[in-house]
C-alpha cells in the first residue's frame, strides 16, 4: 500500500468511518464553493485613511498623487529626497507612463544589485496596512530584491478586509505567489531587537493614485 | 535530530545555572508577553475569533481526507506535485529523491518546524548537499550546531555577544575581520553572506503555515522575507509540511492569520504573508519551475483518533512557552528535543514515545497559563495530565515515586487520617522553619530544595484553622 493510502486510510480508521458519503462530500463541495465570510474586524469607514495609518505603523511610508501620470515626476522627487541614483526597474505594465529622460527604467527581474523596484499592487487592505501583488502582474523577486520597493495602488483599490482581495482573486486563475505585503522586511531574532532589512527591502513606499 | 528528552532533569539544572542564558531568557519574556497582550487589546473580535479558528480546526479535522485529496488535485492541477510521507525517514528519502533529480549542490531553507522534527538538514548533509538555513535565527543556531529553542525565535536563547562570537569565527571566509557590536551591523552582515547563498542555490525548501484546500495554496508567513528568497530563486521549490496544516478555503486561512500574527509577536500581519500555488506560469520571468510539497504524517494520524485530538489544533504560534513559567526558567534546550514548551510536552511524547520523554508532562505546574493564551484553546494542562496518567498505567515511573502515589491515594481515600496526620507534619515543619518563611534544604525532597526553596508552613493546616474559626 502507498503511503498515500495508508495515510487516509489511517485517518478514516482514526475519525470512525469508512469513506465520506456523496451526501457528506455534496456539503462539503459546497463551502468550498461559496466560502464562508467569518467575523472581521471592523475598519474605519475612510478605508485610505485607515490604510495609511497602518502603513506608517509597520514602519512604510506614502506619497499622493493625483493621477497615474503624475507617477514619474512624483518618483524622481522621492529618488532625490532619498539620494538614490535615478535608476529603477519596473514592472512592464507600469512602461506605458510618461517617463522622461531623467530616469532609467529596466524592464526586467531584480538583480542583486538593485536598488529601487516599483511594481503595481493587485489591491491593498485597510485592516492591516497591506499591499496585494501577483507574480501574474509582476515579477515576484521585484517585491524582494531591492532595498527600495515602492508599490503604486490606486485608491479605489484599497478594501476593507482580506476577504474582499480573495473575492476579487476569485475571478481569476490563483497566480503562482500572492505577496501580502506589510510594511519593510524586519527581524528580531538578535535579542528581540527590531531591525529592518532583514533580507528583503529595507524601505517600503505607498503611492496612491487618485 | 538527536533526543536528549530522557535528560531533561539534568539539563535543566544546567539551564538554570548557565547565566547568559538566564539572561538572555528574562530579555525575551516581556517582550513577547507585552507585545501579545497590546495587540489582543487592540481588537474586540479577538475572543469570537479565537472561537471561530477552534470551529474551522475541527471541521477540517472531521474532514481530513477530503480536504487533502481536495488540495492535492489543485496542487497537481497547477502543475506541482504531492509526495506523501508516513514517516520522518520516508519524508527525508523524498526530499532527497528531489534535490538529487535536480542535480542540487547547494540548498536554501525557510524556516521549517517540521523540518527540524525529520532531522532534514542532517539527512541532506549526509548525502552531500551544502544546506544555508537563511532565517537569521535558523541561520545563527546553524553555524553554532545546535538546535533551536523556540518555535518561532529558535536563537532567543543567544546574547549578541555569543552571535558576535560566531559571526567572527564563521565569516571570516567572507572578509570579516573585526567583531560586530550592534544589532544593525549584525542584520547586516548576515544579509550579505546570505544574498550570494540565496542567489546561488539549485533548490528551496520552505515550511508551511497552512495548506489552501481551495486553491491548492501554501502559505508562509514571515518577517525578513527569506522565506520568499527561498520559494523564488532556486529553480525547485519544496515545501515540508504535515497533514494537519490543510485548511478549506483562503477566508479560513485568513481568520487563523489574524490569531497566528497577535499571538506570536503581536503583530497583526507579518511583513510577508505568501501564497503559493504550483509552478511558473507560461510568460512568468521568475518562480520556481518545479513545486513539491511533502505531506508527513509521523502520529499525526493516530493522534486524530485518541484524547491528544485536540493538539492538531496548533498553529505554532509560541505563545504557551511564551507565558509557560517553566520555559521561562529553563529555556527551550532543557526540553531536549525540537518542541519545547507546554506544546512541546504535549507532541514530543507522541512522536519519540513517552518513555524517553516522561520527565516532560511533569515540567509544568499546570498553572494553565498555557491554555489561557492558547489561541486555539487547546486544553494543555488536560492532555499533560493525560500523559501523566498513560506514564504510571504504562509502568513508566520510578518506584519511588509510584509508592509515593499509592501512599497519596490510600490517605486522600480516608480524610480523618489524611488530616491528623498532615497537621502532625505541618506542625513539624512549621516549628522547623519558624523564623525564616523557607527551607533551603529539605531531607527527602532535595530535588525540589535543589534549585528552589520550600515554603515553610505556617504551623496549622487549613482544616485546622477552619475548625478553629467555626467552633470560636
Amino acid at each position: 500500500m502507498s503511503s498515500r493510502e495508508q495515510i487516509l486510510g489511517k485517518i478514516r480508521k482514526s475519525l470512525g468511518r469508512g469513506v465520506l458519503s456523496a451526501e457528506q462530500i455534496s456539503v462539503l463541495e459546497a463551502r468550498l464553493a461559496t466560502p464562508p465570510l467569518h467575523e472581521q474586524p471592523q475598519v474605519n469607514t475612510d478605508l485610505a485613511l485607515q490604510f495609511t495609518q497602518k502603513l506608517q505603523k509597520v514602519g512604510a511610508s506614502f506619497s499622493d498623487v493625483e493621477n497615474e501620470s503624475l507617477i514619474p515626476f512624483a518618483l524622481i522627487a522621492l529618488l532625490k529626497e532619498w539620494e538614490l541614483p535615478l535608476q529603477v526597474v519596473i514592472d512592464a505594465h507600469l512602461q506605458a507612463l510618461p517617463w522622461t529622460d531623467d530616469i532609467q527604467c529596466a524592464v526586467r527581474v531584480a538583480q542583486d544589485d538593485d536598488k529601487v523596484s516599483v511594481t503595481e499592487a493587485f489591491a491593498a487592505v485597510a485592516e492591516t496596512g497591506t499591499v496585494a501583488l501577483l507574480s501574474s502582474h509582476s515579477p515576484t523577486t521585484l517585491n524582494f530584491l531591492p532595498e527600495t520597493h515602492i508599490v503604486i495602488v490606486h485608491r479605489a483599490q484599497i478594501t476593507a478586509n482580506l476577504e474582499s482581495v480573495w473575492e476579487k482573486l476569485r475571478q481569476q486563475n490563483m497566480p503562482r505567489t500572492v505577496n501580502l505585503i506589510t510594511g519593510p522586511s524586519r527581524t528580531a531574532d538578535v535579542e528581540q531587537t527590531i531591525q529592518l532589512g532583514a533580507h528583503g527591502p529595507r524601505r517600503l513606499h505607498v503611492i496612491l493614485v487618485g | 535530530m538527536q533526543i536528549n528528552s530522557p535528560q531533561f532533569k539534568q539539563r535543566a539544572t544546567v539551564a538554570l545555572q548557565d547565566m547568559r542564558l538566564q539572561k538572555a531568557l528574562s530579555k525575551a519574556k516581556g517582550g513577547f508577553i507585552d507585545k501579545r497582550l497590546a495587540a489582543i487589546s487592540a481588537l474586540p473580535e479577538f475572543e469570537a475569533l479565537r472561537e471561530r479558528g477552534k470551529a474551522i480546526k475541527q471541521h477540517t479535522l472531521e474532514n481530513l481526507d477530503f480536504y487533502l485529496e481536495r488540495f492535492e488535485s489543485k496542487v497537481i492541477a497547477q502543475g506541482g506535485k504531492v509526495h506523501w510521507a508516513s514517516s520522518s525517514e520516508e519524508a527525508c528519502q523524498l526530499i532527497l529523491e528531489i534535490s538529487r533529480a535536480a542535480n542540487a549542490k547547494v540548498i536554501t531553507k525557510g524556516k521549517s518546524m517540521v523540518g527540524e522534527e525529520i532531522s532534514l538538514n542532517e539527512a541532506l548533509e549526509a548525502d552531500g548537499f551544502k544546506v544555508v538555513e537563511t532565517d537569521l535565527g535558523e541561520y545563527i543556531i546553524q553555524l553554532a550546531h545546535e538546535p533551536p529553542s523556540h518555535i518561532i525565535a529558535p536563537a532567543v536563547h543567544k546574547t549578541r555577544e555569543q552571535i558576535s562570537d560566531l559571526f567572527h569565527e564563521h565569516h571570516q571566509q567572507y572578509g570579516l575581520t573585526q567583531k560586530l557590536d550592534t544589532v544593525p551591523e549584525l542584520v547586516n552582515e548576515a544579509r550579505t553572506v546570505l544574498r550570494s547563498q540565496f542567489l546561488s542555490a539549485d533548490v528551496g525548501i520552505t515550511g508551511a503555515n497552512f495548506l489552501i484546500a481551495e486553491t491548492g495554496s501554501t502559505v508562509i508567513v514571515t518577517n525578513e522575507g527569506n522565506g520568499d528568497l527561498t520559494n523564488t530563486l532556486p529553480r525547485v521549490h519544496i515545501v515540508m509540511t504535515s497533514i494537519e496544516k490543510v485548511v478549506p478555503t483562503l477566508n479560513d486561512a485568513t481568520t487563523l492569520l489574524r490569531l497566528l500574527g497577535r499571538s506570536a509577536t503581536g503583530q497583526e500581519m507579518t511583513s510577508y504573508t505568501t501564497f503559493t500555488t504550483g509552478v511558473r506560469r507560461e510568460g512568468e520571468l521568475d518562480g520556481a519551475q518545479e513545486f513539491h510539497v511533502v505531506l508527513l504524517d509521523n502520529g499525526r494520524t493516530t493522534m486524530l483518533g485518541d484524547e491528544f485530538k485536540d493538539m492538531l489544533r496548533c498553529i505554532r504560534c509560541g505563545a504557551c512557552m511564551n507565558h509557560c513559567p517553566v520555559y521561562g526558567s529553563v529555556g527551550g534546550h532543557a526540553y531536549g528535543w525540537v518542541y519545547p514548551g507546554p506544546m512541546g510536552s504535549v507532541l514530543t511524547p507522541l512522536m519519540i514515545g513517552l518513555k524517553a520523554a516522561q520527565d516532560l508532562p511533569n515540567a509544568s505546574t499546570l498553572c494553565g497559563r498555557c491554555e489561557q493564551v492558547c489561541p486555539m484553546k487547546i486544553p494543555l494542562p488536560t492532555m499533560l495530565r493525560q500523559h501523566r496518567i498513560n506514564a504510571y498505567e504504562q509502568d513508566l515511573m520510578p518506584t519511588r515515586a509510584r509508592w509515593a502515589l499509592k501512599i497519596w491515594a490510600y490517605l486522600a481515600k480516608r480524610p480523618a487520617l489524611y488530616q491528623k496526620l498532615a497537621s502532625i507534619k505541618i506542625g513539624i515543619l512549621g516549628f522547623l522553619g519558624g523564623g525564616r518563611g523557607s527551607f533551603r534544604y529539605l531531607p527527602f525532597a532535595g530535588a525540589w530544595t535543589k534549585n528552589r526553596d520550600f515554603p515553610a508552613p505556617q504551623g496549622k493546616t487549613f482544616m485546622a484553622q477552619w475548625k478553629a474559626r467555626k467552633s470560636a
